[in-house]
């Protein structure tokens, strides 16, 4: 388990014990300088500078150039020792650590066939730390309420904005048994990210850890009897068909999906694919203002075509 | 007289603990290259199936196989199962454990499961050449024990 003190900005101790000493020992340093602000990414990079981007919009340099030395072995800490068991989403570019903490990462790719086979010699590294940004489920709730729970909602923003937090928020509130619905909630957390926060003892949401998209529908289909199914990052057509061949089963599905605006959205032949079987009632674009999201309510009906 | 005949009597059982304990102490060799092997497989299997990661895997190791190694409870890392056996081990089971060690966790599951392989196949060769050679060291064991004891004896007398 990931131990969730932080340093004063944000960044989990056994974080920093994952970093190579000048790293952590930069950001310590510097940590009252930034006192107050918040860090959302440490990005270390291969013989360039490593930097922090912080919850204000700004990025500080930690004045470290890691050798590949470091990076290797910060690559080894963050497996875990275990370079095997990540090497899936490795050559997905990212690498899952406890307490919803994903680390994106590149460097020198092997590929076959247009498809990545293995992926070595990293050179940066981004990790991103989940930021408590205050949420409210009820909107999205009472969406799939108001549609008998037959269509999903397709939850769209530019990357950092609060998509997956507000996934989280979303099973938890749907699977709470005291004080909430208990419904049949399965959660399938390909990237390893929405499970944090949904262990507890009140959510009976099923978790499909690991699993891919479309796989990891239909067993929650078939196997789970799930009545919503809530779901991270759909990307590409090719995902998007196999979604729609498994979750044609009556649950709604609750997504999200990197866009800025609604006509973005429709631009992607995957999204515009599921938009037109009919798989998402409504589209919930979301905007962070001051530490809080702001939702904006697009329904089917009301979405131009062009 | 009777002080010469304890310190023979005791001479003889002197050389046969030190044949009993020689003897114990080769089995124990091949009881742990047997325990390595049995490891090996079972990080094979973890890595195969499930992915699993290291630490996991050596958590959960079967208490048998620990025992073999003559540890009681698991031990999170592969370099201190081989420190524990240093004094047990050839030099070349040696090199084939710290080889393996240096790589575990290092690559992409296919490769680790070759390495697997490759270190398993090596042990194996390296417990059959142990098997082979255990009936006549243990003759060469006893034989020399009681030659020993015996001339001792005999000077004593």
């Amino acid at each position: 388990m990931i131990d969730r003190r932080d340093n004063g900005i944000g960044i989990p101790s056994s974080l920093l014990e994952l970093m190579p000493y000048r790293i952590s020992d930069a950001i310590r340093r510097m940590t009252p300088s930034v006192a107050g602000d918040r860090c959302e990414e440490i990005r270390l990079r291969l013989l360039k500078m490593s930097t922090l981007t912080l919850s204000r919009g700004g990025t500080a340099p930690l004045g470290v150039y890691l050798d590949r030395g470091e990076m290797d072995m910060t690559v080894d800490k963050l497996c875990g020792g275990s370079l095997y068991a990540h090497g899936d989403t490795i050559k997905k570019g990212y690498i899952s650590l406890p307490g919803g903490i994903r680390a994106g990462v590149c460097g020198r790719a092997a590929a076959e066939k247009g498809s990545i086979i293995g992926v070595g010699e990293i050179n940066s590294i981004n990790i991103r730390i989940p930021h408590a940004v205050k949420t409210d489920p009820t909107p999205i709730c009472d969406l799939l309420s108001s549609m008998d729970y037959s269509k999903g909602v397709l939850i769209y923003s530019p990357p950092g904005e609060g998509k997956t937090t507000l996934l989280r928020s979303v099973a938890a509130e749907l699977s709470k048994v005291s004080g909430g619905s208990g419904m049949r909630v399965s959660v399938v957390d390909t990237r390893e990210e929405l499970e944090f926060g949904l262990s507890g003892k009140n959510s009976t949401a099923d978790i499909l850890s690991g699993y891919p998209k479309a796989a990891g529908i239909e067993i929650a289909l078939r196997t789970l009897n799930a009545r919503v199914i809530i779901c991270d990052e759909i990307g590409n057509e090719e995902e998007a068909r196999a979604i729609l061949d498994a979750s044609n089963g009556g649950a709604a599905l609750v997504a999200s999906a990197h866009a800025s605006d609604i006509g973005g959205l429709m631009a992607k032949r995957g999204i515009r694919m599921l938009h037109d079987s009919g798989v998402f009632g409504a589209y919930v674009g979301l905007r962070r203002q001051e530490g809080r999201l702001k939702l904006t309510v697009t329904m089917r009906d009301e979405v131009g075509v062009c | 007289m009777l002080i010469r005949a304890g310190g023979a009597l005791m001479i003889v059982f002197a050389s046969i603990f030190a044949s009993a304990d020689l003897i114990k102490r080769e089995k124990r060799r091949i009881e742990c290259v047997e325990g390595f092997l049995a490891l090996v497989s079972y990080i094979k299997d973890r890595i195969e199936c499930y992915s699993t990661p290291i630490k996991n895997i050596l958590a959960d190791c079967d208490p048998a196989i620990l025992k073999k190694l003559g540890l009681d409870d698991p031990v999170s890392d592969f370099g201190q199962m081989i420190s524990v056996c240093e004094g047990l081990l050839s030099e070349e089971t040696l090199k084939t454990l710290r080889e393996f060690s240096s790589t575990l966790g290092k690559s992409y599951r296919d490769v680790q499961i070759r390495v697997c392989g490759k270190t398993i196949g090596e042990l194996e060769g390296q417990k059959n050449s142990l098997n082979a050679a255990y009936p006549s060291k243990r003759k060469t064991v006893i034989a020399l024990c009681m030659a020993l004891g015996g001339m001792a004896v005999i000077a004593l007398i």
